[in-house]
């Protein structure tokens, strides 16, 4: 008995090595499998605090050191605001014309009315720490309203565009997979020939999305840089949220369908805030 | 007597606050989407110090929480670190450490050996980000980024009085 002690203690730190990558293992073809989602998600949670805590903090300090030079820039920038705000309130008016003109007409058309969307507003926390992932994550949770599989847009230069989809869900933060990711999938449609076809994430090693799948015939209508765009097949995404803009055009004699490299509108790298699409209820 | 007080506990909180800048600020000084792998050089340092059990178990716990972090399967980042941390416990007093090269190459290889597993694994498990990320030019930014770090990281960690080795190790 003591003998076994003994060459149970001389040789402890291999039986933990062992153990240890055993455990590891174990876990990893579960998880591969996706049965430890309840764990992750519990780990989550309670990282998030520090997450949250970490980004308000140095959010903290950056706006206060940027807040001087911001007020000389705002008070500028109020006059030119005043200006444009009324240049949108007629703008508006139109708009709300046409909005009951379209209604009107679709009523007459018996077209089905489009779903509507609730946006949740939320900012970027934390991103994944390990270099092939590529998730993001928000500090709005089951308790704000967001569920799994939810699409999340951002907003650049004006345009709205794709940022991916929600897919851990805790009770203050959430993960979004982003387009980039090798497993996010998104049918989408270039926006003038209105051609269709799959993108595809390339990691977080690329910027760009490859979209398959794009019938030939739209060769000669397809150009560099035109938009492609959501084409809501699949239920995920709403139909219409801008992906990004073509990059190069691939195709090869002996296939039937084309291969295009598509730069995401969204900058992954930069963003602060997105915005959650949650459909209204009725 | 080993010395052991404070360093299990000191080393977690290490690694653990490692984890979180890296998926925090260290995410605003990346280079063509290149975080530097904080908690990796965090672990050498102590497996080297500290000898495989520590750097084992370290490791392990390091693992775990970037694995509750990131979207990467559960048991992936546990088992990398798990490996390191024996592996560069075996070298504790056998290699002599200078403030500036060995922690470069120390935390280099580390970085190469971290990449080899992610292959491996990418390969035995279907994890798809893997396999479409080995040996591309992120790889080699990751390498330099950390190994230029190292001594640095490794001169502040020298303060903390727990992580430096016991009398026996010194031998």
């Amino acid at each position: 008995m003591n003998k076994l002690n003994y060459t149970f203690f001389k040789h402890r730190k291999g039986y933990v090595f062992l153990v240890l990558l055993i455990s590891s293992l174990i876990m990893l073809g579960i998880s591969s499998r996706g049965f430890v989602k309840k764990p992750k998600e519990i780990g989550k949670s309670l990282f998030s605090y520090f997450d949250a805590g970490i980004t308000g903090i140095s959010n903290w300090f950056g706006e206060t050191w940027n807040s001087i030079s911001e007020l000389k820039r705002v008070r500028d920038e109020l006059a030119s605001v005043q200006e444009k705000l009324l240049e949108y309130e007629r703008l508006s008016r139109d708009i709300i014309e046409l909005k009951q003109e379209n209604a009107q007409l679709k009523e007459q058309l018996k077209l089905s009315k489009s779903l509507k969307y609730k946006q949740i507003a939320a900012e970027v926390i934390g991103h994944d720490p390990v270099v092939p992932f590529s998730s993001i994550i928000i500090n709005k949770g089951y308790k704000d309203g967001i569920k799994r599989e939810m699409p999340v847009v951002a907003y650049k230069s004006g345009l709205k565009g794709l940022v991916g989809k929600i897919v851990l869900v805790n009770r203050h933060s959430s993960t979004i997979l982003p387009l980039l990711d090798p497993s996010s999938y998104v049918a989408g449609r270039i926006q003038h020939n209105r051609y269709e076809g799959l993108l595809k994430g390339q990691g977080s090693g690329s910027p760009y999305l490859i979209m398959e799948y794009v019938k030939k015939a739209a060769l000669d209508t397809t150009h560099y840089g035109d938009t492609v765009i959501t084409s809501g097949l699949g239920g995920v995404y709403p139909k219409g949220i801008h992906i990004g803009r073509i990059r190069s055009i691939g195709s090869k004699s002996y296939e039937t369908s084309m291969i295009l490299k598509v730069e995401p509108i969204i900058d992954f790298g930069n963003i602060e805030y997105v915005f959650v699409l949650k459909k209204e209820d009725k | 007597m080993k010395n052991n007080r404070g360093e299990y506990p000191i080393s977690f909180i290490l690694l653990i606050s490692a984890v979180i800048l890296e998926s925090t600020l260290l995410y605003k000084i990346k280079i063509s989407n290149v975080i530097p792998d904080l908690s990796l050089i965090v672990l050498v340092y102590i497996a080297y110090r500290k000898g495989s059990m520590t750097g084992q178990v370290t490791g392990f716990v390091t693992g775990i929480t970037e694995d509750i972090l990131s979207l990467s399967p559960m048991g992936l980042n546990a088992f990398i670190k798990t490996f390191i941390g024996y592996i560069y416990g075996i070298i504790q007093g056998n290699v002599f450490v200078d403030p500036l090269l060995m922690p470069i190459i120390l935390v280099a290889v580390a970085t190469l050996i971290k990449a080899l597993l992610l292959a491996v694994l990418g390969v035995v498990f279907p994890i798809p980000q893997i396999t479409t990320h080995f040996f591309t030019h992120d790889l080699w930014i990751s390498i330099l980024y950390n190994s230029l770090l190292a001594p640095f990281l490794f001169a502040l960690l020298n303060l903390i009085k727990v992580l430096k080795p016991g009398e026996k190790e010194i031998r």
